[in-house]
């Protein structure tokens, strides 16, 4: 989904927001899903600009993160 | 305590304090009372206080002062009380994480950096007020905490910051001499600037975690909240180092030794990323403090290179939080929270997919290595510790603050855990305090605390007093 547009982007957001209300829609009153909708349509926008950032297949993750400091 | 006055202990430096303990001024069962009697007094009035651990600080003094006595000296926090946030696991005391579902919560152990205390010396007189699950559930604003939202000593209508509020505002009025806090994401240096302190931020994996409420496990950071930054190296000596149950620590020791740091000749980068939105107050004040710092140091206008630091750290605090509070959110406990908007905050989290996370992860490695390569250029790299000053206690904090609510060197300091330490440099609106942060390069906290000091020597705004 690199270069979403933001139709595609809201679509991503109500698709996900909708499995969040299968697990947990009986604990949401109205208010709660729209706060709910709202949240995942931040993390959306978060990650597709992380999508923005090219990597390469070469680029692992941290699995035990340490910060990084060169050894000069 | 026969010579030392209230006030003049209350605002003591751990250095201040030794020196009367040790030249028999005071003692640790006096100085142990008296910081009791000034958190049931003081310390509640600003929500800072959770439990009091009477009886084990009183057993702790009178071992203190018995070895002190007989001439056994552990060290400059021999004999001194503190706070400890409460997500520190502590036996003999509840550990509620600020969730009043949760106030009668108890663990068999002790946090690592509890036990790293107690053998330097240092008597746990409290456990302090935080904001629920130290803020991990979205709050946004002050009231959202099982004690009561956190109240600044400088003004009794502002917040004191979080989600390290009571430890904040513990030190601030004076009601221990130093606190541990907590920080993922601006937790020690949003209220160690909003009550008036130094605070520092260690390095990711100096200090063992082990022991603490987990929000966030490639985030999370403890950290000294004192009087001065000399009194921040002296907590962090106590309590850093490597620990067999914390895999994530760094395998060196860490050693605070002032007297082998310069005191001026240092070079420092000027960030000024954000201030256009800050407060006019917190931009002047920054503006006296590179005065005073040009004094001491090489100034050099920097900017950060262009990455995204806040959607990475935002990325990934939400997907371990989710993971690290499955078992409460599933549990149905999160309805019960202090903030409405804690009660929900839980959910969304929990369809981000894994793939965004390790994205997150995968880009943090270039961050890291891009952040090096500009803070081995300097000693520190210095801007305001926040664009403005406590919001106050009825209002969004969201609202308050703005676009600048979260500066870009906050994302990337904490996704790169990098160190940083807040110290005052001045008053903003409504009497409120305003401060500098020096942020330095991995492992380099002995540098920036070298700076903070030298700021320090040069100004007397961690000396001030809120007027209570």
């Amino acid at each position: 989904m690199s270069g979403s547009t933001g139709e595609q982007q809201s679509a991503v957001a109500a698709a996900l927001s909708d499995a969040v209300l299968v697990r947990y829609g009986d604990r949401l009153d109205e208010a709660g899903v729209a706060k709910v909708r709202g949240e995942v349509e931040e993390l959306v926008k978060a990650a597709e600009a992380l999508r923005a950032y090219r990597l390469t297949n070469a680029d692992e993750p941290d699995f035990v993160f340490r910060a990084y400091r060169r050894e000069s | 305590m026969a010579q030392a006055t209230g006030e003049a202990l209350a605002f003591a430096t751990v250095r201040e304090l030794g020196r009367r303990l040790r030249s028999g001024e005071t003692t640790p069962t006096a100085l142990a009372e008296f910081f009791i009697d000034r958190l049931e007094t003081v310390g509640r009035r600003f929500n800072a206080v959770v439990t009091i651990t009477r009886e084990r600080a009183m057993r702790d003094a009178r071992l203190a002062e018995a070895e002190l006595a007989a001439g056994y000296d552990r060290g400059p926090l021999h004999g001194i009380p503190y706070g400890a946030k409460d997500l520190l696991a502590t036996v003999g005391a509840p550990t509620t994480w600020g969730v009043a579902p949760l106030r009668e919560q108890t663990f068999s152990a002790d946090a690592t950096v509890v036990t790293r205390l107690r053998d330097a010396g240092a008597i746990l007189v409290a456990k302090l007020g935080m904001v629920e699950l130290a803020g991990g559930m979205g709050y946004n604003q002050p009231n959202a905490s099982l004690t009561g939202p956190g109240i600044t000593p400088w003004n009794d209508q502002a917040w004191s910051g979080g989600s390290s509020s009571g430890s904040g505002s513990a030190v601030g009025s004076g009601s221990v001499p130093f606190a541990i806090g907590s920080e993922t994401w601006g937790s020690i240096l949003t209220p160690s600037s909003y009550c008036g302190l130094s605070g520092l931020r260690p390095t990711y994996g100096r200090v063992s975690r082990h022991g603490a409420m987990a929000l966030s496990w490639t985030l999370d950071k403890l950290g000294p909240m004192c009087h001065s930054a000399d009194d921040c190296g002296l907590v962090l000596d106590a309590i850093a180092g490597p620990d067999p149950a914390d895999p994530t620590t760094i395998p060196s020791t860490y050693r605070y030794a002032p007297e082998r740091d310069r005191g001026d000749g240092f070079r420092l980068g000027v960030l000024r990323d954000g201030l256009d939105g800050a407060q006019p107050e917190v931009r002047a004040n920054f503006e006296a403090s590179l005065q005073v710092l040009g004094q001491i140091a090489s100034l050099e206008d920097v900017v950060l290179p262009d990455l995204p630091y806040n959607e990475a750290t935002r990325i990934i605090m939400n997907a371990e939080a989710a993971a690290a509070y499955e078992e409460l959110v599933e549990s149905g406990i999160v309805a019960d929270l202090t903030a409405p908007e804690d009660r929900t905050g839980g959910y969304a989290r929990t369809v981000l997919p894994a793939v965004d996370y390790l994205r997150a992860l995968r880009i943090r490695r270039h961050i890291g290595v891009a952040l090096d390569d500009l803070f081995a250029r300097y000693d520190g790299i210095v801007c305001p510790t926040t664009a403005v000053v406590a919001s106050p206690l009825d209002m969004n904090f969201n609202d308050y603050a703005g676009r600048v609510r979260r500066l870009p060197i906050g994302g990337a300091g904490n996704v790169a855990g990098l160190p940083a330490i807040s110290v005052p440099n001045g008053v903003g609106e409504r009497g409120l305090p305003t401060a500098l942060q020096v942020v330095g390069r991995a492992g380099a906290e002995n540098q920036i605390l070298a700076v903070a000091r030298a700021y320090q020597a040069r100004t007397d705004w961690h000396r001030r007093q809120p007027a209570l």
